[in-house]
């Protein structure tokens, strides 16, 4: 059993540094999600449904190209916190508030002030 | 019944003479049991292979709902989708890569999709269920009490979760879990000393793989060592033996986890201009060519500022508790509350507006009993000097404790810990389990299957009650209200 529990570990671990197959994930790809996941807490925060102008991939993709190129350390979530927090204010008109963006923990965000 | 929860092993080792645990050596060398008890009983595989594929079958529909990231799946399937396009995580982090490396394995197969950053939580569910089954025939050698493991994990809402998003909890109960069994099966076998050296190699390296997801697997560490040292301790009349086997087991605990979390960096060593570390280091100075030194310092640098950022860290998400309340789950973490569209036609619902919510939450009568089981668990252990039991308590402990106090300077010499999240429990859910499993087959006579029969009836309601809050079918916004209330 214990062999078995070794060869199972050791397998996924080898698997999972070998990563030349499937599908390539692109940034397109990732985009699009980063914008239905904004699309869907600003439903959550019962606003109206932003417009292709206001919520769209260029955004997301232009952002992170941002962040990568600023040569500083950024959050995962900055590129997703900065262009869905602006939509939010564009649609209210407010600034948007420091709680976090509709059940995104702050565990590993909030104690640093990132770009 | 209470036989086989007593410690055979341990109290009359198989083929030695009768040695309470942490007594002196026995008188004669441990005679090794025969090779076919290695094995588990062929039921106990129907058993395990049943729960993983009920496992499966509960959790596999939905799994791609929604098709957004639900709340920490912003952090670590971005991350993963960054590992696998880069090999590291561009972006600042605060947990070791290993599990955010076996997401990137989900990603790059199925792509950054929501199959594709769920898979891999998914199969460490299914592992999760199979190895707590595993540890429970280990550890009891009986089929109820196995049963009875399994079916808690199965219809727990912290695993069933956890086991259906990329969060790290889930993966690193894979791991944990999977170190329990191999921990319990040593405990079976304490005599066969060459079992019990694999078993030691596959313990320490699935828990080094587990802190290489995030540290809170550390406090097993010790714990397994402290196991495997008495059955090391034990396993040899003479003292100088015993000593070399002492000291050869702690290594091997000890020093192992520590390479294989080395191992998980090594990636970030390779790939170190693209992430967040190489980025920090390069960016003052005009050469950013870092040589394996700059690599290496600077990697272990990233540790102590992890460790900071831990510390000082202050959550201020509404849903961060702490863990004493875990115990009733009376503040359950709202991973996802979404109100349906109206073009959507499965989402209607007759008395109020429809919402789609995912609430990290388990049934809490099981959770306030499987505490009050750890409470006997304790005592028992005590009475019975029974190393099976110890495990199971000490186990949870490791897991939960730290959570609810931690040490410091003072008068009173610990304090409350930082509040966590609900489904940081989800490596503590198979101890619970085996816990309740023990405290029902204890219980004699007839009382027995009464009482079994009741508890599944509560785990069969409280799951189907519970279901659609686990998997975010759409319900009206006033559906349990009271009783699933997060973050009130």
């Amino acid at each position: 059993m214990c062999s078995v529990l070794l060869a199972v570990t050791l397998t996924a671990a080898a698997g999972g540094l070998a990563t030349g197959c499937g599908p390539k994930s692109s940034d397109d790809q990732w985009a699009a999600v980063m914008v239905d996941t904004c699309r869907s807490i600003v439903a959550r925060a019962r606003l109206r449904n932003p417009t292709p102008e206001e919520l769209n991939a260029r955004r997301f993709l232009d952002e992170r190209r941002r962040l990568l190129a600023s040569g500083r350390t950024f959050n995962t979530v900055s590129a997703f916190r900065n262009v869905c927090g602006a939509v939010r204010d564009e649609i209210t008109g407010k600034s948007t508030p420091k709680t976090t963006l509709g059940g995104i923990s702050d565990d590993p965000a909030v104690a640093r002030t990132l770009p | 019944m209470s036989d086989v929860m007593d410690d055979p092993s341990v109290l009359e080792p198989v083929g030695g003479a009768t040695t309470p645990l942490g007594s002196g050596p026995t008188s004669e060398p441990p005679t090794l049991p025969p090779r076919a008890g290695r094995r588990l009983a062929r039921p106990m595989w129907w058993i395990a292979a049943g729960a993983g594929v009920a496992a499966l079958a509960t959790r596999l529909p939905l799994l791609t709902h929604p098709r957004v990231l639900v709340f920490d799946e912003v952090f670590y399937a971005t991350q993963g989708w960054e590992i696998s396009r880069t090999g590291v995580e561009q972006g600042l982090t605060v947990h070791p890569p290993l599990a955010k490396w076996l997401l990137a394995l989900g990603i790059k197969v199925f792509g950054f999709t929501p199959l594709g950053w769920r898979i891999v939580p998914l199969l460490a569910g299914v592992l999760v269920v199979v190895a707590t089954v595993i540890a429970a025939a280990r550890l009891f050698d009986q089929r109820g009490a196995t049963v009875l493991a399994g079916a808690v994990v199965l219809t727990d809402g912290i695993a069933f979760t956890t086991g259906r998003l990329a969060l790290l909890d889930g993966i690193v109960a894979a791991f944990t879990t999977s170190a329990l069994a191999v921990v319990a099966t040593t405990l079976s076998r304490p005599l066969d000393v060459p079992l019990r050296r694999r078993c030691e190699v596959a313990a320490a390296l699935l828990l080094g793989a587990a802190v290489a997801c995030k540290w809170s697997a550390m406090p097993l560490v010790p714990v397994a060592a402290l196991v495997i040292g008495v059955l090391a301790w034990r396993a040899f009349p003479d003292r100088r033996m015993r000593r070399l086997e002492l000291l050869r087991s702690l290594a091997t605990v000890l020093i192992l986890p520590v390479s294989v979390y080395g191992l998980a960096y090594v990636p970030t060593i390779i790939n170190f201009d693209e992430s967040a570390i190489g980025r920090d280091w390069c960016s003052p100075s005009v050469d950013c060519t870092a040589g394996l030194p700059t690599r290496l310092r600077e990697t272990v640098a990233n540790q102590r500022s992890m460790w900071r950022f831990h510390e000082s860290l202050v959550p201020m998400n509404r849903y961060a508790k702490n863990a004493s309340s875990w115990v009733f789950q009376t503040e359950p973490v709202g991973l996802l509350s979404s109100p349906c569209p109206s073009a959507d036609p499965t989402c209607s619902s007759d008395d109020s507006p429809s919402v789609r919510r995912i609430i990290g939450m388990s049934n809490p009568a099981v959770w306030a009993l499987a505490t009050i089981a750890l409470g006997f668990l304790l005592l028992s252990s005590l009475s019975r000097q029974s190393l099976r039991r110890a495990l199971i308590w000490m186990w949870a402990a490791a897991l939960w404790l730290p959570w609810i106090v931690r040490p410091r300077l003072g008068w009173l010499p610990f304090e409350s810990a930082r509040p966590g999240y609900t489904f940081y429990a989800a490596p503590l859910v198979p101890a619970l389990a085996l816990a309740l499993a023990v405290a029902w087959g204890d219980i004699r006579g007839r009382k027995r299957y009464i009482i079994g029969a009741a508890f599944a009836a509560l785990l069969v309601v409280g799951f189907a009650v519970l279901y659609p809050v686990w998997t975010g079918l759409p319900t009206s916004s006033s559906y349990l209200n009271g009783l699933v209330s997060p973050g009130r």
